[in-house]
C-alpha cells in the first residue's frame, strides 16, 4: 500500500511540474501549441481509462489463480 | 463473441492508423478551433462507440427476456440465461468507461473552445452527464440484488428503460431544444460543411470502427474473466 502512495505521489509531483511551474489555471496549457496540447491530453485520459480497466482485469485474474 | 484474432488485429491497425494520421493529418485551420479540431478523430468516437456498444448490450438484454428454455441449456456450467446476462452487463460495462471517457475528454474539448469546463446551459452536456447517470444506476440495481436469477432479469428489463432514456436524453431533447454549442446542433454547421473532400471522414470512420473492436475485445476478455469467476461461485 505504501509503495503505491508513493507512485502515485512521484506521478503527480511530476506530472503537475510544468503547471506549478508556470503558476497558471490548469486550463490555460491546453491552449498551448495552437491547442494541440488539448489533443494530447485527450488522448492521455483515453489510455488511463484503458490501462484502469486493465488493472482491475489483473487483479480479478489474480484472485482466479489462488483459487 | 466473434473467433479467431483477425478483427483484434484489424482494430488495433485501424486506431494506429486514426492515432498517427489524426495527428499529423492535413486539418482545416479554422479560428477557435484550430489544432484541437483533430479531437473529432478521438472524443467523437467515444460516443458513437458508447451508443454502439449499448445497443449490443440492448440486443442481448432482450435476448436474455426471449430466452424460455435457457435454465436447461448448460454450458461450461453456466446456464444459456446467465451467459447472456453476462454478455450483456459487460458490454454495457466496457461501454460505460466510453461515456466516461467522452464526457472527460469533452471537458477538455470545451476548456480549450468554450473557455469552460462545463456549459451548463448546454442541453446535450447535461443529457450526456445524466444518460451515463442512468446506466450507473443500473450497475447499482445489479449490485442491490443477491440472486444471481433476480439480478439478471430484473437488470435486463432496466437495460430497455436505460436505452431508450440514453438516447432520449443525448439525441432526441438536444434536437428539440435546438440551443447546443455543439457542431451539427442548434444551427452551427456540422463538421461536414468543412470537410469538402471527405478528408476528416476518412479518419472519422475508421476511428469509430476501431475503437468498436477494440472495445469488443476488451468485452471479450471481461466476459471470459466473468465466466471463470461465475463457474467458481457455483462450484
Amino acid at each position: 500500500m505504501k509503495k503505491i502512495y508513493l507512485t502515485f505521489f512521484l506521478l503527480n509531483f511530476v506530472l503537475t511540474l510544468p503547471l506549478r511551474a508556470q503558476n497558471a489555471d490548469v486550463g490555460e496549457y491546453l491552449l498551448r501549441g495552437n491547442k494541440l496540447y488539448a489533443v494530447i491530453t485527450v488522448l492521455v485520459i483515453i489510455f488511463i481509462g484503458i490501462v484502469i480497466f486493465l488493472v482491475n482485469m489483473d487483479r480479478r485474474i489474480k484472485a482466479l489463480e489462488e483459487i | 463473441m466473434i473467433k479467431g484474432w483477425w478483427w483484434k488485429f484489424t482494430g488495433v491497425l485501424l486506431l494506429l492508423y486514426t492515432i498517427v494520421y489524426g495527428l499529423v493529418a492535413d486539418v482545416p485551420q479554422l479560428n477557435i478551433l484550430e489544432e484541437s479540431i483533430r479531437n473529432l478523430f478521438f472524443h467523437v468516437p467515444m460516443w458513437f462507440a458508447m451508443m454502439f456498444m449499448m445497443m449490443i448490450s440492448l440486443v442481448y438484454s432482450i435476448m436474455y427476456l426471449a430466452n424460455s428454455r435457457g435454465e436447461s441449456q448448460v454450458n461450461e456450467g453456466l446456464t444459456k440465461k446467465i451467459r447472456l446476462d453476462i454478455i450483456a452487463s459487460q458490454w454495457a460495462t466496457v461501454a460505460l468507461l466510453f461515456g466516461f471517457l467522452g464526457l472527460l475528454t469533452g471537458s477538455v474539448w470545451a476548456r480549450t473552445t468554450w473557455s469552460a469546463w462545463w456549459v451548463f446551459q448546454e442541453v446535450k452536456l447535461n443529457g450526456a452527464a445524466a444518460g451515463i447517470l442512468v446506466y450507473v444506476a443500473y450497475f447499482i440495481l445489479r449490485g442491490a440484488i443477491e440472486d444471481e436469477e433476480q439480478k439478471a432479469r430484473v437488470a435486463a428489463v432496466y437495460n430497455i428503460f436505460a436505452f431508450v432514456m440514453y438516447m432520449v436524453l443525448i439525441n432526441v431533447i438536444p434536437r428539440i431544444v435546438d440551443s447546443s454549442l455543439h457542431p451539427g446542433n442548434g444551427g452551427n454547421p456540422g463538421f461536414s460543411a468543412y470537410d469538402l473532400d471527405s478528408h476528416l471522414r476518412l479518419i472519422f470512420y475508421p476511428a469509430v470502427i476501431g475503437w468498436i473492436l477494440l472495445a469488443a475485445w476488451i468485452v471479450d476478455l471481461r466476459i471470459r474473466v466473468k465466466k471463470m469467476e461465475m463457474k467458481n461461485f457455483y462450484k
